[in-house]
């Protein structure tokens, strides 16, 4: 897996940057090196060169010329390095161990491979002086100055790619580490999203980015956890100070056989209940019902609790499900959700609708879907769908509360699903999606962590 | 039958005991939770009903307390907390069914009624019998006059429930527990169409199914 990530890092984008910049580096050096060293050891060359011929000179100038021959056969047998060659102006004498076939005056490089004994071909660097009744011709070996050359840039690349490989591998190094810090956080971003609301940050307290980054995470944590609590007391206080007189007033009405003021009452519990449900849903941390459940088998239990009633009213629904599909879920609460789906058919859609109850699983994860071919909705609504007393404008004067798709949501939320819903070419599609867990992040764990 | 009501509500506990004295039921009621948790340990109550929040001393601590000291006294929590999870903490601490304020009085003596009733009718029966029908729990199946009758298997399940009730009212919202477990209302009339249909199947024997308007629904056998 962490090939995919590595590339996604930031620290091993740092890490090519680097080992490309290494390379760079590396030969913009070594041919500077080579270039240097390079002139200097023809620098000493030509020194040596100069100094040789100057010593020649100076013999024929105080001895004569056959004493500087006499020198130069000296020299061809005792000098390894320098090559001598020396021709008469007619071309009668000529001594030396080397054939110049070039006459020019001056400095020059040539190479030949008459006396190479390798593959290579020699190369010299030639020095040609006119002198008295002739001229004379030293050259030496420059091969000496390529191999350094060649050396020199061996040890460079070699240089290079050491310098790549700890690049790429301090990169790596680094990357692992910046990986695991952010995992870390996304771990815990994610449970804590998945409802393990007492989570925090690891704070590792060494001072760097990372470490600032979860401190300040882990007060702004604090905060909303403090307010959420409030808002909890809250929604719990209300649950009993309202259900309590409200059990009065119904036992009055009922004392009273007002059927009609029973009935509104009913209908406002209703409203009340279904948003206290809500308000206690979102607050979230709620998994301590949760077990493996077959979400097929859910939808199979409702879609027949619901078949019959469904022909009554001239609707028809069509189940599609598969093998089993488990998710870790309260039953009573999918088992609602689920209904929910239903009456939002029977509350929004005329008779005559045809509706279809999915549920798949596929890699991108797990999906429960009911498609009906009713009106839908206007474009503007679609997206307010799951918005608390939101009905559809077409849809206001039918029965409901405005609250179920809410329901929906909060539930689907609560058991780490998204809620979406999509306007079809006719009907609306409400499709409640599970993503894929990754191993041990499951909200399950996140709660057996708190 | 004898009831002891614990609720510190002045208003509602008169109401109950008010509703269940008029059908000749004996009612003791106490306010505090310390009273109740005196009163409940008396062995001849056929029900208790126990608020879950209570003065002195909780509804859960209560139970918890009652089933440890071994009192298997059937009882039903009323509460303002209606959370599921509550609910099933409610179940763990040993309560035997769970009211959910505000409720309708039809439903909670409905409740009280099953609930006193729950030891002879005891699952152990293998054979339901009601005017002439039989249901046989053991074969799956339903005979009128000797005549199989073909049920679904919730419809059979409604059937099964109402017997094995027989006499007692089960309301909509027990029913919706027990077959379908919905614990939650829904607005699409799911007991009304499968009672229907159920007694559309039993066809002669479709009036030992009887409608208890504004309360539920009840299984006797035909005069």
């Amino acid at each position: 897996m962490w090939p995919a990530i590595l590339f996604k890092s930031r620290a091993t984008k740092l890490a090519a940057f680097y080992a490309v910049y290494f390379v760079l580096s590396f030969a913009l050096l070594g041919a500077l090196t080579i270039f240097l060293i390079d002139a200097a050891l023809r620098r000493q060359i030509d020194q040596k060169i100069t100094a040789e011929t100057q010593r020649l000179i100076e013999i024929q100038n105080t001895s004569g010329t056959e004493a500087l021959l006499q020198n130069l056969r000296l020299q061809e047998t005792t000098e390894k390095n320098l090559l001598f060659h020396y021709e008469s102006e007619n071309h009668k004498v000529v001594e030396g161990n080397f054939v110049s076939r070039i006459s020019r005056l001056g400095w020059m490089d040539f190479s030949s491979d008459l006396t190479s004994t390798e593959e290579q071909p020699d190369r010299f660097r030639i020095l040609t002086t006119p002198i008295q009744g002739g001229q004379l011709s030293v050259a030496s070996d420059i091969d000496e100055i390529e191999n350094v050359s060649d050396t020199i840039g061996g040890v460079f690349s070699i240089a290079a790619l050491a310098a790549v490989l700890l690049a790429l591998l301090g990169g790596h190094w680094l990357s692992r580490n910046e990986q695991r810090n952010i995992n870390q956080l996304a771990d815990t971003a994610e449970a804590i999203a998945a409802g393990a609301l007492n989570q925090r940050m690891p704070e590792i307290k060494n001072g760097d980015g990372f470490d600032r980054l979860a401190a300040s995470l882990n007060s702004m944590l604090d905060r909303n956890a403090e307010l959420l609590n409030a808002q909890v007391r809250v929604t719990s206080d209300i649950a009993h100070d309202i259900r309590t007189p409200l059990t009065r007033l119904k036992q009055n009405l009922e004392r009273s056989g007002n059927s009609e003021a029973i009935s509104e009452a009913d209908r406002l519990l209703d409203i009340l209940n279904s948003l206290l449900r809500i308000a206690e849903l979102e607050d979230g941390a709620r998994h301590s019902n949760f077990e493996r459940l077959d979400l097929n088998a859910l939808a199979t239990q409702v879609a027949e609790a619901y078949a019959s009633s469904f022909e009554e009213m001239n609707r028809e629904i069509i189940l599609d499900a598969g093998p089993p599909v488990w998710i870790e879920g309260d039953k009573t609460q999918l088992l609602q959700l689920i209904a929910n789906l239903f009456e939002n058919i029977v509350a929004h859609t005329p008779r005559g609708t045809k509706a279809i109850l999915s549920v798949g699983e596929t890699c991108a994860g797990i999906r429960l879907m009911m498609a009906d071919n009713g009106p839908g909705v206007s474009e503007s609504e679609v997206t307010k769908i799951f918005n608390r007393f939101t009905k559809a404008d077409q849809s206001r004067a039918t029965k409901g509360n405005g609250l179920g798709l809410a329901l929906v949501a909060a539930i689907a939320h609560l058991h780490g699903a998204s809620v979406t819903a999509t306007n079809l070419n006719s009907g609306l599609k409400i499709a409640v999606h599970w993503p894929i867990k990754k191993p041990g992040q499951s909200a399950v764990r996140a709660q057996l962590l708190m | 039958m004898k009831i002891l009501l614990v609720e510190d509500d002045a208003s509602i506990s008169t109401f109950l005991a008010q509703g269940l004295r008029q059908i000749g039921h004996a009612v003791d009621v106490a306010a505090t939770g310390r009273d109740g948790l005196f009163l409940a340990t008396a062995p001849d109550y056929d029900v208790l009903v126990i608020d879950r929040m209570l003065p002195e001393l909780d509804g859960l601590a209560i139970v918890q307390t009652l089933r440890s000291a071994k009192v298997q006294t059937p009882i039903l929590f009323l509460t303002a907390l209606g959370r599921v999870d509550q609910r099933v903490e409610g179940f763990k601490a040993g309560g035997d069914d769970y009211l959910v304020k505000p409720f309708a009085f039809s439903e909670f003596l409905a409740r009280v009624t099953a609930l006193a009733r729950r030891p002879p009718l005891a699952s152990h029966e293998t054979q339901l019998m009601c005017g002439g029908l039989l249901l046989d729990r053991l074969k799956r199946n339903v005979t009128y006059q000797s005549v199989v009758i073909e049920l679904q298997p919730r419809e059979f399940m409604l059937l099964e429930l109402l017997l094995l009730h027989k006499g007692e009212v089960l309301t909509r919202t027990m029913l919706l527990e027990k077959i379908w477990e919905f614990h939650f209302d829904p607005l699409t009339n799911i007991v009304e169409t499968h009672i229907s249909r159920l007694r559309t199947k039993l066809g002669a024997a479709k009036d030992i199914i009887q409608t208890i308007r504004g309360s539920g629904y009840v299984a006797r056998d035909i005069v």
